[in-house]
């Protein structure tokens, strides 16, 4: 070995092997819905048709609508995001400071169909907002449709935003915070001077990335966009498919999602030099390096004023979920058979897909491949779920029953989905294990099964546990996959969750909610719990 | 500008919970370089910054020339503080680190600039106000941020083993900086500095910590070449 970069510990032909097919297993999983619908095309559809779908209304609608509910729940979230962030720098108590980060991390695994739902809890026609309205005689008008959409997507990124800008300033020399409190430095043109420069560098990734999801959000658009003035490219897809059966729109419609998606990515990723999801996708809590200042600084009544804004409104659904779950009366209805097989449905698919996921993020780290770890979340964010399976709902409907298949493809396709989150969180972990371990584990020929039973496991076990509950939450709470496959062959809790909803069964879908919240946030908790205890182990023996 | 008189009168604080105190009693020669020495964690960082303000005592009072300091915010105490590394904001150019000593909202005129430039001129820095940062040396930075401390006009300068990172040519000579500018403009000096030789070149006087105070103060020579007290002697190897 001649470079200096070149990890001492070799990888194994084995383990290079092995990446290389959970690669290759990603890009047929990508590429031949791709494929197929490109030969459908060519065999069905003829120049005339696809140039009508250029100019067919209901597409330049439906592109037109993404463009503009992205854009705007973009501007929106990052622009009320700064002030919360603004306040919670000021925060001088370590323990608000802890509550309102933990408190933004819930909307990463809360699953957008339970979210949606308690959007219009708080904030729909008869919810608590326009209940409060009524008592004072004033009229509250409908969410449905544009309205309802940017509230559900700053209620995810607003969230997102902060802690992403948060961990930016963290990289912030703590002597910074004293030289500005020695000459003076306060107010706007402060912030403007130190911290408004890193969140300018960070902001051009952080609103793509949310541009991004926003432009490809399927159930929060499905549940309150409510009718085809506000429908997204991606519920459109669904439309097609589910509805009017009409493939070369669909089709159409697929491959504009992809160039859209596609585009954005080329265009800003390239130039944005955050790296994508550091931290908006950890769970785990950072270190604070401001506690030297305590008792310094000072604490305005307009930075209360704006985090208690900040915290109502991320807080607020989560509270609606408790109480109208607990309203509803849910012991009745989570034992009813249905429900406990849709349980038993998901968690069977949950865990499956998380299994998968983990095992793929492990295979791919193993072998040094982390750079794919900055590569994957564009490819997830260009081939959102509804696309990958609509694609191979058309693609299989050609040979068999694509109905037949849909667990599979569920578990499948939620681990593609899962894997750019378990990467980054296994990678990071086997990043540092060979800082430490790899010129140890040379010098004593570990290798084989071995240096997995002997050294890696046990500094992995954490990162593994980790990214297990997030793969098995994220799946858990999927809409976008089983709305398409999902039929009374295939229920899960979402399903259900739907299923009640669309049919104005509300105090159903409000039990069912909390239950599939219960359910995430016990995964959550678990991981949590053995990452503490890890921790602690760690800190008895040193 | 007039010589500070710096008295800790019983300076209390704790870091963090049920840890133990640091009790501070000593009194600063103005006009004089004073070197802080002792073992890690013997309270030499917590002493600058509680005379820099960047931390409350919980008891006790600190006095510059008769006046109580203890609850004045750092900007407005007569002192400026340089830390080993990051005094320098790395996204500002050498002029506006510089500038921020006179404007901290970075509002500066014609005649600012001329000062700023005087200022770099005389810690060796001339024509350096457009450089950034991140392309000095880590001597330079030292400069620039003695060049703030000048333009800053306040007569305490706290260094916080501000020379620690610098390979010894490099020390010797911000060092020689900080004597001249120090004699030049009356300054008290308090650095803190793990390094018998810093403060034999520098400094007249010598305080040195242990078990969280003060345990003996006195010139250059009584400390450092004829060490009475035991702890001392042990932790400068004679």
């Amino acid at each position: 070995m001649v470079g200096g970069d070149e990890p001492l510990t070799a990888v194994t032909p084995i383990a290079k092997g092995l990446a290389w097919s959970v690669l290759a297993a990603l890009a047929i999983l990508c590429v031949t819905p791709l494929v197929a619908l490109g030969s459908i095309a060519a065999s069905s559809l003829n120049l005339q048709e696809a140039v009508a779908h250029l100019t067919d209304p209901v597409v330049l609608r439906a592109l037109r609508f993404t463009l503009i509910q992205a854009g705007l729940s973009t501007i929106l979230s990052i622009a009320l995001a700064i002030p919360v962030l603004i306040a919670l720098r000021q925060t001088q108590s370590a323990g608000v400071t802890r509550i309102v980060r933990s408190l933004f991390a819930l909307p990463l695994v809360l699953p957008q169909l339970v979210a949606a739902l308690a959007i219009v809890a708080v904030f729909g026609q008869n919810g608590w907002l326009s209940a409060l309205m009524d008592q004072m005689e004033l009229s509250w008008p409908s969410i449905y449709g544009l309205a309802g959409i940017l509230l559900a997507h700053v209620f995810f990124n607003l969230p997102l935003a902060v802690r992403v800008f948060d961990q930016a300033l963290q990289s912030l020399p703590p002597e910074y915070e004293k030289n500005a409190a020695q000459l003076g430095m306060y107010g706007l043109r402060r912030f403007m001077l130190i911290e408004g420069v890193v969140i300018k560098d960070a902001i051009g990734g952080v609103a793509t990335l949310i541009f991004l999801l926003c432009a490809t959000s399927f159930t929060i658009v499905l549940v309150l966009g409510g009718g085809p003035r506000s429908t997204t490219l991606e519920v459109a897809i669904y439309q097609a498919l589910a509805f009017d059966f009409d493939l070369g729109r669909a089709l159409f419609l697929i491959v504009l999602q992809i160039v859209v998606a596609g585009a954005v990515v080329l265009a800003f990723f390239r130039r944005a030099h955050t790296d994508l999801g550091s931290s908006g996708f950890s769970l785990s809590a950072h270190v604070d390096t401001r506690a030297a200042m305590a008792g310094v600084r000072s604490w305005r009544p307009g930075a209360v004023i704006l985090l208690a804004l900040g915290v109502l409104f991320v807080g607020l659904p989560f509270a609606a979920i408790a109480i109208d779950g607990v309203a509803s009366n849910p012991l009745t209805v989570w034992f009813r058979p249905s429900v406990m097989s849709a349980v038993w449905t998901s968690v069977v698919i949950g865990l499956s897909s998380a299994l998968l996921a983990v095992l793929a993020a492990t295979l791919l780290s193993n072998a040094g491949s982390g750079r794919m770890s900055s590569v994957l979340p564009m490819l997830a964010l260009i081939f959102p779920p509804i696309v990958l399976s609509a694609g191979w709902f058309l693609t299989i409907r050609q040979y068999a029953d694509p109905f037949g298949f849909a667990a599979m493809l569920v578990i499948v396709i939620n681990a593609a989905m899962a894997l750019p989150f378990v990467l980054r969180i296994i990678d990071r972990a086997f990043a540092t294990h060979r800082a430490r371990h790899s010129a140890l584990e040379a010098q004593l020929g570990m290798g084989g099964w071995a240096r997995w039973r002997l050294s890696l496991l046990p500094s992995l076990r954490l990162p593994l546990i980790v990214g297990f509950a997030f793969a098995f939450a994220l799946s858990l709470g999927d809409f976008g996959v089983v709305a398409l496959f999902g039929s009374d062959g295939l229920q899960t809790l979402p399903y259900l969750i739907y299923a009640s909803f669309g049919s104005y069964r509300t105090q159903d879908a409000a039990a069912l909610a909390l239950l599939l919240s219960l359910l995430v946030f016990l995964a959550i908790a678990l991981a949590d719990f053995a990452a503490r205890q890890d921790r602690n182990d760690l800190g008895a023996r040193s | 500008m007039k010589q500070a008189h710096i008295v800790l009168d019983n300076v209390r604080f704790t870091h963090g919970e049920g840890g133990t105190a640091f009790v501070f009693d000593a009194a600063f020669e103005p006009g004089k370089i004073t070197a802080v020495m002792g073992a890690s964690g013997g309270g030499k960082s917590t002493l600058l910054n509680l005379l820099a303000g960047f931390l409350r005592p919980e008891s006790g009072t600190l006095l510059v020339n008769g006046m109580d300091m203890t609850k004045v915010h750092p900007m407005h105490r007569p002192m400026s503080m340089i830390f080993q590394d990051h005094n320098l904001f790395a996204h500002l150019t050498v002029a506006q680190n510089v500038g921020l000593g006179i404007d901290p909202q970075l509002r500066l005129d014609v005649a600012d600039n001329l000062q700023i430039s005087a200022a770099l001129e005389s810690v060796g820095l001339g024509g350096y106000e457009k450089r950034s940062p991140t392309t000095l040396s880590g001597g330079e930075r030292q400069r620039v941020a003695l060049a703030r401390m000048l333009v800053r006009e306040r007569p305490i300068l706290l260094m916080d083993e501000a020379l620690a990172s610098l390979g010894p040519g490099l020390r010797q000579s911000v060092l020689a900086l900080v004597k001249e500018l120090q004699q030049a403009k009356k300054l008290t000096v308090i650095m803190v500095t793990h390094d018998p030789l810093d403060a034999k070149l520098v400094a007249d006087n010598v305080v040195f910590l242990a078990e969280q105070r003060v345990i003996c103060h006195g010139s250059v020579d009584e400390i450092l070449n004829e060490p009475s007290d035991l702890r001392v002697a042990t932790y400068l190897g004679i």
